[in-house]
């Protein structure tokens, strides 16, 4: 039951799939390990993309290239798995991978030289009254849904929160055929920086992608709010409508400006959260991407400060498909010279690459200065409104566990149970930190420690071979 | 600042010792490093057990504290999740259950009630239990609490007297002596607080209080890890455990020690832990103890198979080398009172621990004989 490689690779985004093309190019075994039913992550799983016959570093490239790698068993595949911890072993790292099905023990122990972490990010969805109803979701749910299983989350839909993948959203939605009754945008990007945004994105492909979702919303005359915000979800047994208010530039709504838009679903996200349990589990060294949310370290050839973990993608900070991709490569080439193989990038091509990792960095600083969180949402939440869906912990029992001495995250979990169920804390903990006002790295980084990644039978660890 | 005892600790401990004083008449103030409840009672279970506890000091204490327990509980509302559920021990083999039924019957000579269970009436307290047991003794005397819960509710108490105050993110770096040797202020990253008393209720870091005080004394850290499954409806209805677990607790095997106690919350989860090692402060997850953990929950409840780990959490055991806490006056630094030590029963002693510190620093009776939990038991030249 147990397998070896030289690198494994987890999570098969654009990062991943990068990172196991060049690792794999260059002579090592590599085992690719993904949740998802096939290769390409957030953004291109699900998307009708035809790989490319021919060699080159984009993504369709990359995929053609990692069908024919996988056809020739130099990369071991492995969809529907979940690696749920990651664990040292002398000069080795373990992954420790389950399937997909609860009731089969399909676990799995690799060993492995170097481990690529390229596990992507969530969604960061924040409270506000009615955010639980049917009908509210996440972007990253509203996209999955449409693109992964094409069906539409309602026929009249509001898109809601900050960020340029706002914008993403609608026009998939646009695209297949539903209505979008408004895109809700609480930064104001264009008085902010559009100036800034485009010199920044001169000369990149992402500009064009953002032109195109602009284009979209105009031809279907979807009003793009800009400083207004989701106050409340309306409705009794599934979402009807927003109410939705003008803010300031810290969010709070301004009086007096408060208007209800019909719909019956809405689309919801301020951001991503990098998924760093792994890196977590071996004690990588964490700091503030440039969103202010938890990335992990990582050196320019992208090797975290545990020896052996390398990291590409979302799990460096949030940074868009590009960056994810290009970090990839970059991370694919050292985990060759780790494993003593030649890298299949030349010198001047790694050298080339690591520009364009350096231009996407500063063009998702840029973004992030455009699209911040601001504390005013706060403002809407009421004290019965649940910050903890999992354990259903509503906004005074946070406050109450600051009130009984919480000073940090985890203890506000230990005190009123926020974050600890299914999801433990992926969906709250960032509600959790506002409305406590808990700011440092270190709250951050104790709240988001999950020794065990996702769920696993205990019936299959209970059966685990017994390694050394 | 000042205050007729300065109690270091926000844990279980230290937040019993704070209620008892305050109710007592005590001006005090509770200082912690951290959080409430952000050391060895954040990362432990709450049983409150009677039944692991072979007769003697221990068990006195024991049964003296889950008596304060339940008064607590009744003073306070259900703040912390009190529940007198009741402890099932069960033998997998015939050798083990005589073992259990001679330990329970000495136990009931100290007052411990104890019912032995037919292998066949088991299935009455546990439905779900494997059939392959040969029996066990029932305790009904054995309870849980939410222990965070309960030192940040206990201290809150405190607080509502007027007589306390709590200070956190409060690192203890010094305890002054005066000219003769006795207690006159504790130093802390907030400033110094004048003070004739110090209860060192700091668990694990119990020695390095002690060491400031200019007095030794041997904790030391053993390691424990918790399983936690995904919620379910309510399946399992006692703490369950198996009986080497009473020859666990008092090993001095440096080793993995494991012995499923299996017990479900109200939120539904199950807790089954839990490990027992002798590692220093490293919180790394072991497989290996997963995997053990998870083969003999399965073996007292086969359903378990099935059922998915969610979570793990584990902390720091306080143990000194006969296995008993430290509790009382020092008297080598007058004005030392400690309150530490307490291992893996830390939650179900502290009642009765905070109870005997304030009768000690009011001058009152004494509830119970100190002397087996004498701080100086450990000194070279000590005769005991
Ligand atoms: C709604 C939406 C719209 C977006 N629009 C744009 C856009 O227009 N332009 C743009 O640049 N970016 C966009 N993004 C962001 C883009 O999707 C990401 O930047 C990109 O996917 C990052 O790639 P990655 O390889 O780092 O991670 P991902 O693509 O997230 O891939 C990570 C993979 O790892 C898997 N995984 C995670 N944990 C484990 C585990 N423990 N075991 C095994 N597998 C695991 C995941 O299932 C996933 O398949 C959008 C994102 C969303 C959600
Ligand atoms: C896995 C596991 C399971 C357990 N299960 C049970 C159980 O079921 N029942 C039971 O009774 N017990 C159980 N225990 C044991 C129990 O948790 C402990 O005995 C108990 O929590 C100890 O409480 P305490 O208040 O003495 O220590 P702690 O909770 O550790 O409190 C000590 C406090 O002192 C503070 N401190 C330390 N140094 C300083 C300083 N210099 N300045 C200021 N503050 C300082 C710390 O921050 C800490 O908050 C378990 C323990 C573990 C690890």
């Amino acid at each position: 039951m147990a397998s070896d490689c030289d690198v494994a690779v987890i999570g098969a985004g654009a990062a991943g799939v990068a990172a196991s093309v060049v690792a794999a190019r260059s002579g090592c075994r590599v085992t690719l390990i993904d949740v998802g039913d096939r290769p390409g992550g957030q953004y291109y799983r699900g998307a009708d993309l035809s790989p490319s016959p021919r060699a080159g570093v984009d993504y369709p490239a990359l995929a053609g290239d990692l069908d024919r790698l996988v056809a020739a068993h130099a990369v071991d595949y492995r969809p529907r798995t979940t690696a749920y911890a990651l664990e040292r072993a002398g000069q080795r790292l373990l992954v420790r991978t389950r399937g997909d099905d609860r009731h089969r023990q399909d676990v799995d122990i690799i060993g492995a030289g170097t481990v690529i972490l390229a596990t992507g990010a969530f969604d960061r969805p924040l409270p506000f009254p009615g955010w639980t109803l049917p009908g509210v979701m996440t972007g990253g749910g509203a996209q999955s849904l449409v693109k992964g299983q094409h069906v539409l989350p309602g026929r009249r839909i509001v898109v809601a929160g900050t960020g340029p993948f706002l914008l993403a959203v609608a026009a998939t939605l646009l695209e297949h055929g539903a209505e979008v009754a408004a895109v809700v945008e609480a930064n104001d990007p264009v008085v902010g920086s559009v100036r800034q945004l485009r010199g920044l994105t001169s000369g990149l492909g992402k500009a064009g992608d953002l032109g195109r979702f602009i284009a979209a919303l105009a031809r279907h005359r979807v009003p793009y709010l800009r400083r207004h915000r989701i106050v409340e979800a309306l409705g009794e047994d599934r979402v009807t409508g927003v109410r939705i208010a003008r803010v300031d530039a810290d969010w709070h709504p301004i009086p007096g400006t408060e208007r209800v838009l019909e719909c019956d679903a809405v689309s919801v996200g301020f951001g991503f959260v990098a998924q760093l349990d792994l890196a977590a589990q071996l004690g990588a060294r964490m700091i503030r991407g440039a969103d202010g949310g938890l990335a992990v370290e990582v050196d320019d050839d992208q090797a975290t400060s545990v020896p052996g973990l390398l990291a590409a993608g979302e799990t460096t900070g949030i940074g868009g498909v590009e960056a994810a991709r290009v970090e990839g490569l970059v991370a694919g080439a050292t985990a060759a010279v780790l494993s003593d193989h030649a890298s299949a990038l030349t010198p001047s091509a790694l050298e080339r690459v690591r520009r364009q990792v350096a231009r996407w960095r500063r063009f998702a600083a840029g973004l992030h200065a455009t699209f911040p969180v601001r504390d005013g949402w706060v403002d809407s939440v009421r004290e019965d409104s649940l910050v903890c869906r999992c354990e259903e912990v509503p906004v005074s029992r946070v406050r109450e566990a600051v009130a009984l001495g919480a000073r940090d995250a985890r203890t506000v979990k230990l005190l009123s149970r926020a974050g600890m169920g299914w999801c433990q804390g992926r969906m709250c903990a960032a509600a959790v930190d506002g409305l406590c006002g808990f700011d440092d790295i270190a709250s951050l980084q104790g709240a988001s420690y999950r020794p065990v990644s996702v769920p696993v039978p205990l019936g299959a660890l209970a059966a685990e071979p017994v390694e050394g | 600042m000042n205050a007729d005892v300065v109690i270091i600790g926000a844990g279980v401990v230290g937040a019993c010792c704070a209620r008892a004083c305050a109710e007592a008449g005590l001006s005090v103030i509770v200082v912690d490093r951290g959080a409430v409840a952000s050391g060895t009672t954040g990362g432990g279970e709450g049983n409150i057990l009677v039944s692991d506890k072979e007769p003697g000091p221990e068990l006195d204490l024991a049964l003296l504290s889950r008596d304060l327990w339940a008064q607590m509980a009744g003073a306070l509302g259900d703040s912390f999740e009190l529940d007198p559920k009741g402890g099932l021990v069960v033998a997998a083999r015939s050798e083990t259950y005589e073992h259990l039924l001679r330990f329970a019957d000495e136990q009931r000579s100290c007052g411990v009630i104890a019912e032995t269970v037919a292998a066949w009436d088991l299935a009455q307290l546990e439905p779900r239990i494997s059939r392959d047991l040969v029996g066990g003794v029932f305790y009904p005397q054995d309870m849980q609490v939410q222990p965070m819960m309960a030192a940040a509710h206990l201290i809150e108490a405190a607080r509502a007297t007027g007589r306390a105050t709590l200070m956190t993110d409060c690192t203890v770096t010094g305890i002054d002596r005066d000219a003769a040797g006795a207690i006159s202020a504790v130093r802390t990253s907030q400033g110094s607080i004048s003070t004739r008393h110090v209860v060192n209720a700091a668990g694990t870091w119990g020695g390095e209080i002690a060491a400031l005080a200019g007095v030794e004394l041997p904790i030391l850290p053993r390691r424990g890890f918790i399983l936690v499954t995904e919620p379910l409806p309510p399946v399992v209805h006692h703490k369950v455990y198996a009986a080497d677990y009473v020859a666990n607790v008092a090993s001095d095997n440096a080793g993995l020690e494991t012995s499923a106690v299996i017990e479900g919350t109200q939120a539904g989860t199950i807790l089954i832990g839990a490990s027992r090692e002798r590692v220093g402060f490293d919180k790394t997850l072991d497989w290996g103890v997963v995997r053990r953990l998870s083969r003999q929950a399965i073996e007292v409840f086969p359903f378990l198979a099935d059922v998915q780990l969610l979570r793990t959490y584990g902390g720091f055991r306080p143990y000194c080398p006969d296995h008993l806490p430290v509790i009382g006056p020092d008297p080598r630094v007058p004005g030392l009172l400690h309150a530490c030590g307490h291992e893996g029963a830390g939650v179900g002693l502290a009642a009765a621990t905070g109870h005997v510190i304030a009768q000690a620093l009011t001058g009152a009776p004494l509830s119970i004989d100190l002397a087996p939990f004498a701080p100086e038991r450990f000194e070279a030249s000590h005769v005991g």
